[in-house]
Order: C-alpha cells, then sequence, then structure tokens
C-alpha cells in the first residue's frame, strides 16, 4: 500500500489539502462558523431551531468533500467526463447547479438531500410550508382592532426594505438582486427564500443565508437598538387600557378570504406566498383542529428544519467565495438597521400623535419577526415597568408586519420585472 | 356571520373598492402602452386595492368600539 491510498482512504483531509488556497481557508473557516453556529444556537443567542441543523451542515458539506468518479461529476458539471482530467472535488449531499434533465435524474439517485432540494426547495415549496405555519400561529384580529396603528408602524417598519434597494443598486447590483436583499429588511426568512428564488436564483444561496444568519441576531441586536433611540422614561410609558371585546372568527375567516383573493388578484407572482398564509388563518379560524396541530407541528418544525440543513449544505466554499457576498453581509444588516429605525420612528410619531399616550417602543413590532420582534418590545418595557403591557398592540403591529412584507414581496416580485 | 351582516356597509364599500383597484391595476394598465402612465396606473390600482382591505380593517374596529362594554379593561381578539 503506498502513502497516495492511505490519502485516498481520508478524502474528506486530501481534497482539503488538494484544493487551491482560498477554498481551504474558506473551507475550514466555514466549518468553523459552522461550529460556533450551533454553539450560539445552543446557548440561545440564535434561534435554534435553524441554526443547529444550519451549522451542522455547513461543517458537513464543507467537510465531506471527496474525489468524485468521472460520471458523477460529469452530472455535476453538466459535461463530458474529462479523461485524464484531474478529479473533480463534490459531495454527496446536493448539487444545486444541476438542471439538465438526465443530469438531474442521475443526481436525484446519488446526492441524499438531492430530493428535498429540487422536490421541495428550489421551487419555494419549502418556504410556503413555513409560511403556512406562521399564517396558523398568527391572530389577524390583533391587526383587525387596531387598523391604523398596526398598519402604519408596519409601513414605517418596512424602511429598510424600500431604502435599501436604490443603495444596492448604487453599489453595483442588478434590479433583481438588489430587490432580493433589501427583502432582508421585511425581516422574513420565508419572503427572502421565495423573492431570491424568483428574481435572483444565482445569488439565492447567499442572500438567503445572510438573511438568516440576520433574522437570528434580531432577537439579540434589537433590544439594544430600542435602548439607543428610546430613552428609558418613555419605554416604561404605560398605555391606557382599552375595553374588552371579541372580533369573531367569522369576521377573521372573512378578512382572510378577501384579503387573499383580493392579494393574488393583485400579485399572482406571490400567490403562493398568499395561499399559505391565508390558508394557515383560515383553518384556525375555522376551527379546523386537526388540520392546525398538523400544520404547526409537523409540517412548520418538519419545514424549519430541513430549511436549515439545506441551507447549512449550500453554504460550500465555493458559493461563499462570490465576490458579491460581501456587499450583501453589508446591505443585510443596512436593512434590519434601518427598517428598526424606520419601525421606531414610527412609534415614536404614533406617541406624538395620540397625545404621548402610545409607548413607542411597539414601533419595533412592525418589523415582522413574527413573534420576536413584539416579545422584545415586551420585554424591554417590562424592564423599566414591570407592569405596563403593550403585547396586544405590538402583536398588531408585528402581524400587520408579516402582511405588509408580503405585498412588497410582491410588489417587488411584479414591478422589477417590469423594470428590467 | 351576524357581525359581519351588521357592519355590510364597510365589508361591501372595502371589497368594491379593492375590485375597483384590481381592475385598475390587472386589466386597465396592462393595455395602455409601457411607460410611466402604465407604471402609475398598475400602483394606483395596488394602492387602491390595498386601501378597500384597510376599509373592511376600518369598519370591523368601528364595530368593536361600538360593541364594547364600558368599564372593561383590555381589547383582546379570540384566542
Amino acid at each position: 500500500m503506498h502513502f497516495h491510498d492511505i490519502l485516498n482512504v481520508f478524502q474528506g483531509i486530501t481534497t482539503l489539502l488538494d484544493s487551491p488556497w482560498s477554498i481551504l481557508v474558506a473551507r475550514l473557516g466555514l466549518m468553523l462558523l459552522g461550529m460556533v453556529l450551533v454553539y450560539l444556537g445552543k446557548k440561545g443567542v440564535l434561534e435554534p431551531l435553524l441554526m443547529i441543523p444550519m451549522g451542522l451542515g455547513m461543517c458537513a458539506v464543507n467537510a465531506g468533500v471527496l474525489f468524485l468518479d468521472p460520471v458523477t461529476a460529469a452530472a455535476v458539471t453538466e459535461g463530458p467526463a474529462a479523461a485524464g482530467a484531474a478529479a473533480a472535488h463534490g459531495t454527496l449531499m446536493m448539487a444545486p447547479l444541476v438542471q439538465k434533465t438526465d443530469s438531474l435524474m442521475y443526481i436525484l439517485q446519488v446526492d441524499f438531500l438531492q430530493p428535498i432540494y429540487t422536490f421541495a426547495f428550489s421551487n419555494g415549496l419549502i418556504a410556503c410550508f413555513v409560511f403556512m405555519g406562521i399564517g396558523v400561529l398568527l391572530d389577524v384580529g390583533f391587526v383587525l382592532a387596531r387598523p391604523f396603528l398596526s398598519m402604519f408602524l408596519a409601513l414605517c417598519a418596512e424602511f429598510g426594505t424600500v431604502a435599501t434597494f436604490p443603495i444596492a443598486v448604487a453599489m453595483g447590483l442588478n434590479y433583481r438582486e438588489a430587490a432580493s436583499i433589501a427583502m432582508v429588511g421585511g425581516a422574513d426568512g420565508p419572503m427572502v427564500l421565495f423573492t431570491s428564488l424568483t428574481l435572483a436564483k444565482d445569488l439565492f444561496v447567499p442572500i438567503t443565508v445572510v438573511a438568516y444568519l440576520y433574522l437570528g441576531l434580531t432577537y439579540g441586536g434589537y433590544p439594544y437598538l430600542i435602548r439607543f433611540l428610546v430613552p428609558a422614561k418613555l419605554r416604561g410609558l404605560k398605555m391606557p387600557p382599552k375595553p374588552a371585546v371579541k372580533i369573531t372568527s367569522d369576521e377573521k375567516l372573512t378578512f382572510a378570504v378577501v384579503a387573499c383573493t383580493v392579494l393574488c388578484l393583485l400579485f399572482p407572482s406571490a400567490a403562493p406566498l398568499f395561499l399559505s398564509l391565508f390558508v394557515g388563518v383560515a383553518v384556525r379560524e375555522a376551527g379546523l383542529n386537526y388540520f392546525v396541530s398538523f400544520i404547526d407541528g409537523p409540517v412548520l418544525y418538519g419545514s424549519t428544519m430541513f430549511l436549515g440543513l439545506l441551507l447549512g449544505v449550500l453554504c460550500e466554499a465555493s458559493t461563499i467565495l462570490n465576490p458579491k457576498v460581501l456587499i450583501l453581509l453589508i446591505l443585510g444588516i443596512v436593512a434590519l438597521l434601518l427598517s428598526g429605525i424606520g419601525g421606531i420612528i414610527g412609534g415614536y410619531l404614533a406617541y406624538y400623535f395620540s397625545g404621548r399616550k402610545i409607548n413607542p417602543c411597539i414601533g419595533i413590532a412592525g418589523v415582522s419577526c413574527v413573534p420576536s420582534t413584539a416579545k422584545v418590545a415586551q420585554k424591554e418595557v417590562s424592564k423599566v415597568t414591570g407592569d405596563a403591557i403593550i403585547l396586544p398592540e405590538a402583536l398588531g403591529a408585528n402581524i400587520s408586519g408579516v402582511i405588509t412584507t408580503a405585498i412588497l414581496t410582491g410588489i417587488y416580485v411584479t414591478l422589477i420585472p417590469l423594470l428590467t | 356571520m351576524r357581525n359581519v351582516r351588521a357592519n355590510a356597509r364597510f365589508w361591501i364599500a372595502g371589497i368594491a373598492i379593492a375590485a375597483a383597484g384590481v381592475v385598475l391595476a390587472r386589466f386597465l394598465a396592462p393595455s395602455l402602452p409601457a411607460g410611466h402612465a402604465r407604471l402609475c396606473t398598475t400602483v394606483s390600482g395596488q394602492l387602491l386595492a390595498l386601501v378597500g382591505l384597510g376599509l373592511i380593517c376600518v369598519g370591523v374596529s368601528r364595530r368593536v368600539s361600538r360593541a364594547a362594554p364600558a368599564g372593561s379593561d383590555r381589547s383582546e381578539p379570540d384566542a
């Protein structure tokens, strides 16, 4: 047995040494980053439901690289197997760039995650499943009870989604890529995934990964933004009590049906998202408890787990070495920051226009990361005044934010192709 | 559906306005020549449709305010 044969036994290491130095560094860095994500997920700093499968996926895909046999290499690269050429590196997990039917059929039988990627991820199904789960968790009654306040705050909190678009164009991205990264300002993962899959398929991996990484940070970062922009005296403001009333499930169901129909008529390109969201709302309000427990259990959590895992596996070194990733990293944080600032400005405007009765902290809940931002707002208020309750108003803004972000997705997906 | 029927004015007006917006954005705008007029009609139609949905919300909110019993302490939708 030669030394060369021993190296072939440990192909993960051999391919690492055989790679150009940039790939070597990126693979090691991504393995390390994957471990950090798992650690931060376990600690609760980042969202564990996503970060633990995603981190592990990143470690595995960058460690498990091997020399592909010529037939598989030809299917992955969609070119003829070059005799005598250096063996191509690859994994047995997924080949996201394969397009030709023959190659795809071959890869579906080789790569273990390829069926999930092809049949559930690349067509946006997994984003729609997550959105269906969000729909089941939403109570649109919070929006119907306070429509002006909820919609106003949600609109202000879309500042990042709108303002990042021209910034991204100025930084050299085309309209489609700019709209996709601007959607990070909506702080809604499925929407970013859907927009980037529809508008910028070449960049959807880095955009979605950047989005989910930053969405994990909203829970940790937005409290500091609130403390920085809202003085303690205003943070502790108690809002006047409101009379107890009930929005009936009939009204909520009728609203869901009307809103879904109108929005699908307006934005057919985003109709899968609207249908998924409102079918969740309708199932909940119609009291179909078996469906509710199916959607908010296996569908939502199963989709979240495979979404995290597939995003992690998509973080291969070659994908992340795209020079546009640095721009995306900057724009992602800019979008979220601007949305947070816009939300708090909205909160201040509501505070002044209401005769100083509304706590400005609820503005941050307009950012549609359900229910994280509403919980963040309530937590920050409770820290100053223990018995101040702002959660119903914050949830109204939060749920309105989801609908507003879905509408903005529809606007971008519909209008951007017209502009280009 | 009693509450929807009792508040029918807002529901009908909201749906009618939203439908008018849809007609503007999806039927009228595509028939215009490409350019600013088409874009403006599309955006106006979209906004009008959203105003229609907003009007329905306002109607429900008004129904809720009217129905609120005196002396209760908070507004809570169904759990």
